[in-house]
């Protein structure tokens, strides 16, 4: 029997799957197929680094979607390991062609696969994918050793992360000099009779400072009194930066196919102007649109072949540095995790560190922990956070962006399943941090992921008294539906775990799918009817549950086909937290909080340069 | 001859199942007769229609030729009782069986008419050439001037031809056909790039190469002394397009060759009219039966089940009852039966099989389906089982998917390790005696 010499040091409800997939390999010889469900690909990483090492599954084969080989050469791959020792194969996901026509292929070579194979085969596949290779590869399927469980609980995390938000970043002082600042713009303006140019340009500072302030009404009430003042002096550049300051309150308002569409009209117009530099500007941004969409080629590119190649002529390292955050990010979402580690390290770091950019290094410093912890390295990552970012933003006197780090500590440590430490760094660090700062809704994200916590640890009714008592009612208050209705999920998913379907079903019907359906967010109103039909199903409800059922699923598909992150399992599954950066400007956040962003620095769309 | 005797430590039993291997009919140790346990709905049922006597001794006027389909759920058995009929078949000199895996041996991935034949002929002429049959030439003949005329002698298929005979000089008559056609079969695996230009070739020229095929059958089976009959199992495993090119746009050719043939073929294939309609029989190879269609046990098809069990871990090795439970959960699905022994050797916390982690392999096992089901299909498993009219394109997919079992006469049962879940079981407390309809 093989005796394992370390300790399963992971996550330990996946210690018996390690445990029975030791038992299954013991003394086996020739084809045996093992299927290993993961939901993150950074654990299934990991994970794999310890099979490796335990049970001599040194051989590893990686699908990647930017090789195209046929199952042919993918035999030959499995087949170079040495003599039975096991081999693991992951990247299904990335096979060029699609996972169906990998399934169809296997199912039907099954025999080739089981001779070229003389070993057992770990098959890692998300535990979304099950499904299809039960049905779309049968006899495959049907082969099957044992299913081994490493998918993360279906809420690791809680839905709610937090952001880095400059606003919070802002002093006292330096917010009040950018409202003392709007306030002088708009008497001047009050006072003269007539609009000139130069007027245009006062209103779309006066609206980039109150996005910077999060004042998304504000800021658009400025801009749109640029764009009847362009209108009047028929000043072709101008019409295209006030539509670009529009763009932006529309991205802030989640409304991003119409950002999208004003922003790509802009570009042939400043192409026209001979402004490479807004060219530059406005596709970086488009570019961020399409990567929050989930286009990432397209992203890619346009990045690569477009807006790096400007700032290169233009000399401008700096800017193609922040652009270039942009392509780490986009390899990092692709999975492509060293290149985007190579990225910052090579080709950012060197360049904010000869700039004396310390704000934009210990950014830098941050992702790189991002890359890290997505890489399943979560020491090198604890410890970037803690010596290099932590550090940083406390020595620049950003408390926002230090309570940040703390949290993001504070995640690692509870996706580990080390409970204690994240509830200590989140109620001793955190918490205390985001109060003293006024942030409200950061308070009640911490809430919220301090009874994620003591949900974790079977504490159901102190996990419910902070999301009933604390959470909600700050969200109700702020007047952040989308938080409310993400809390209120949880809330559920809380009563459901205790048994309290009645009540559960009532939150999920009566409170959380009319604030999606408000929010025009068609993937979580299209998720959450997924969860009232469980729901239904659980209640012996069966026909109202496929009657349900058979409304919600076109939607969920075609509005997961754009959001759906590359390695993501079930999007429950996979946190929501999408870094990104844009020109000029640090920000973190998440896909669905567009809209209750309202603390972003925008920059100015025409210089590059944030207004902060 | 050493005695088998199975494993006698669970890790044994672990390391020497094999979920992929088909048995070697009754030649391995491991084989059980399954005929009974299935409600008599087997082999024999083949042997009769090919004439074999009920003793399986003698041939009481086969037919001259037949084109038959083998369908059977994947798993239940069909590769090895394919085997094993024609073991039976060579050991007691009945039938000559030309034997194919196409799943091995060919590209199923896109596979054609003319591959399969192509195989066959190679395969015969092997068999004839490994008998040292004394072949005269106008035999064999046919055969290798329609691979002059049609393959070697066209420009441009002339370099593939002269890579076919590459190593084969000296070589005449059935060795060289054996040897020629077999490198056609190996150059259509590796695919080739002449493998399509040859299957149009054989298209185009088919009278003439089934002429010849036909003249070596006729040849082989007086050489041998023997009928022949040819047996391709693996053809079940085709996509459905493909499969409905070999067993209904294709069939024709197919049977231009005079002879007996069994090719294995899609389940759901068996249920279309138009196939069965293509052939001269379509036999199926049903669940063995645990139970008797009025839910009672079946206590031979429990025994065949525990008997299968207790040839690959030893009695000693099992609480009381156990293998027992285990046939019972498996639903007569020798798979799955094997499935659950693995699935109780990683779950048994002693050294041995024990009732517990047998109870907790069936867990395991109903985890499986329920990650393929429906919520809606408990309702549909139910009514099946309730004996409601169901009426559902949907059925099929269970079958397809084995959570809905086919016994002989055609009675249909939910898989047991699916009667287990809690979703099965609040359907079947809100089942009446209704027609359900989805």
């Amino acid at each position: 029997m093989h005796v394992c010499s370390t300790a399963w040091p992971f996550l330990p409800a996946h210690a018996e799957a390690f445990i029975r997939l030791r038992k299954m390999l013991s003394g086996t010889q020739g084809f045996r197929l093992c299927f290993l469900v993961f939901s993150d690909t950074a654990y299934r990483r990991k994970v794999a680094g310890f099979l490796a090492d335990q049970l001599h599954a040194h051989a590893q084969v990686a699908i990647d979607e930017t090789e195209s080989i046929g199952t042919e050469e993918l035999f030959i791959r499995l087949d170079k390991s040495p003599p039975h020792q096991p081999v693991q194969l992951s990247g299904l996901e990335n096979w060029p062609e699609g996972l169906d026509n990998l399934l169809a292929r296997l199912n039907l070579r099954r025999e080739a696969l089981g001779e070229r194979c003389q070993r057992p085969l770990l098959f890692w596949t998300l535990s979304s994918h099950l499904k299809e290779i039960a049905t779309g590869a049968a006899d495959l399927w049907a082969w099957r050793s044992g299913i081994f469980q490493f998918a993360l609980p279906s809420r690791p995390l809680p839905a709610q992360t937090l952001e880095h938000s400059p606003i919070f970043s802002l002093s006292e002082a330096e917010a009040a000099k950018r409202r003392k600042r709007i306030r002088d713009l708009l008497d001047y303006l009050t006072e003269s009779p007539v609009m000139l140019s130069h007027h245009v340009e006062m209103l779309l500072e006066a609206g980039g400072l109150w996005l910077s302030l999060g004042e998304i009404h504000e800021a658009e009430r400025c801009y749109r009194r640029a764009e009847a003042a362009c209108w009047a002096i028929r000043d072709e550049r101008q019409r295209a930066k006030v539509a670009c300051g529009l763009a932006d309150v529309l991205e802030a308002r989640d409304q991003l196919e119409d950002a999208l569409r004003l922003r790509q009209e802009q570009v042939p117009v400043f192409e026209g102007l001979g402004d490479i530099r807004a060219v530059a500007v406005t596709q970086g941004k488009i570019a961020d649109i399409l990567r929050v969409r989930g286009e990432l080629a397209d992203a890619l590119r346009l990045l690569v072949e477009s807006v790096i190649p400007i700032y290169e002529r233009l000399g401008d390292m700096r800017s193609k540095a922040i652009a270039l955050g942009g392509v780490a990010d986009i390899h990092c979402e692709a999975g492509r995790l060293e290149e985007a580690l190579r990225i910052h390290t090579e080709e950012r770091v060197p360049v904010f560190s000869r700039l004396g950019e310390v704000r934009l290094l210990a950014h830098v410093q941050g992702k790189m922990a991002d890359v890290l912890q997505a890489a399943g390295r979560f020491d090198e990552a604890l410890r970037i956070h803690r010596t290099e970012a932590l550090p940083a933003y406390e020595q620049l006197g950003d408390s926002h962006a230090a309570a940040v780090a703390w949290s993001k500590i504070g995640d690692i440590q509870h996706a580990r399943g080390e409970l204690d430490d994240a509830l200590h760094i989140r109620t001793e660090e955190q918490l205390p941090a985001f109060e003293r700062l006024g942030d409200r809704r950061s308070t009640a994200v911490t809430q919220g992921q301090i009874a994620s916590i003591r949900q974790a640890q079977g504490r159901l009714d102190e996990a419910l008294r902070l999301r009933l008592d604390v959470e909600l009612p700050i969200y109700e208050q702020i007047g952040d539906r989308r938080a409310k209705a993400v809390a209120i999920g949880e809330l559920a998913d809380l009563l459901q775990d205790q048994g309290r379907l009645d009540e559960a079903l009532s939150r999920r019907h009566n409170d959380e799918l009319p604030l999606y359906e408000q929010l025009g967010d068609v993937r979580r109103s299209a998720m959450a009817q997924e969860r009232i039909a469980d729901l239904l199903d659980q209640l012996g409800r069966t026909e109202e549950a496929a009657r349900l059922r058979a409304t919600v699923e076109f939607p969920i598909d075609e509005a997961f086909r754009s959001l759906r992150p590359p390695h993501g399992d079930t999007p429950e599954d996979t946190p929501e937290y999408v870094p990104y950066e844009r020109d000029g400007a640090l920000l973190e956040g998440r896909l669905t909080d567009r809209v209750a962003n309202t603390y972003k620095i925008c920059p100015s769309p025409f210089t590059g340069a944030p207004t902060s | 001859m050493t005695r088998y005797e199975p494993p006698k430590d669970i890790w044994r039993v672990n390391s020497t199942l094999r979920l992929s291997e088909p048995l070697d009919g009754a030649k391995d140790p491991r084989w059980v007769d399954t005929y009974s346990a299935r409600g008599e709905t087997s082999l024999r049922n083949i042997a009769q229609v090919l004439g074999v006597d009920a003793a399986w001794e003698a041939l009481q006027e086969p037919p001259t030729q037949g084109y038959y389909l083998f369908c059977g759920h994947r798993g239940s058995g069909k590769s090895t009782e394919l085997r094993h009929l024609r073991n039976e078949f060579d050991s007691r000199n009945l039938y000559s069986v030309v034997f194919a895996d196409a799943a091995v041996e060919l590209d199923v991935h896109n596979l054609r008419y003319q591959d399969i034949l192509l195989h066959l002929a190679a395969k015969l002429a092997q068999r004839l050439a490994d008998a040292g049959a004394n072949v005269d030439r106008r035999h064999w003949e046919p055969l290798h001037d329609w691979f002059v005329e049609r393959v070697e002698s066209r420009e441009d298929t002339k370099q593939f031809a002269s890579e076919l005979k590459a190593g084969v000089e000296g070589t005449v008559g059935i060795p060289l056909l054996a040897k020629v056609f077999g490198n056609i079969s190996t150059a259509f695996k590796t695919n080739s790039s002449y493998k399509e230009e040859l299957r149009l070739t054989l298209q185009n020229y088919f009278a003439d190469f089934a002429a010849a095929f036909n003249q070596l059958v006729a040849t082989a089976e007086r050489e041998l002394e023997q009928r022949l009959l040819f047996v391709v199992d693996g053809t079940d495993r085709l996509r459905t397009e493909d499969a409905k090119a070999l067993f209904v746009s294709d069939v024709n050719q197919l049977q231009q060759v005079k002879g007996l043939f069994i090719y294995c073929a899609p389940v759901h294939l068996a249920y279309e009219g138009e196939v069965a309609q293509n052939f001269d029989m379509v036999f199926h190879l049903p669940m063995i039966k645990v139970e008797n269609e009025d839910g009672s046990p079946n206590e031979e098809g429990l025994s065949a089940m525990a008997e299968m069990l207790l040839r690959r871990a030893d009695a000693s090795l099992f609480d009381t009852g156990t293998p027992d439970e285990l046939a019972r959960a498996c639903g007569g699905h020798p798979r799955d039966l094997l499935r659950l022994l693995q699935y109780t050797f990683l779950r048994a916390e002693e050294e041995r099989f024990s009732a517990n982690s047998a109870r907790l392999a069936v867990k395991d096992l109903s985890s499986d389906y329920r990650r393929i089901l429906r919520p809606d299909d408990y309702r549909l498993l139910a009514g099946v089982d309730a004996g409601a009219a169901v009426d559902s394109d949907r059925l099929f997919h269970l079958l397809y998917n084995l959570t809905l079992l086919e016994y002989n006469n055609y009675f249909r049962r939910s898989h047991p390790v699916v009667r287990t879940t809690e979703e099965y079981r609040r359907a079947a407390d809100l089942m009446a005696p209704q027609t359900v309809k989805v």
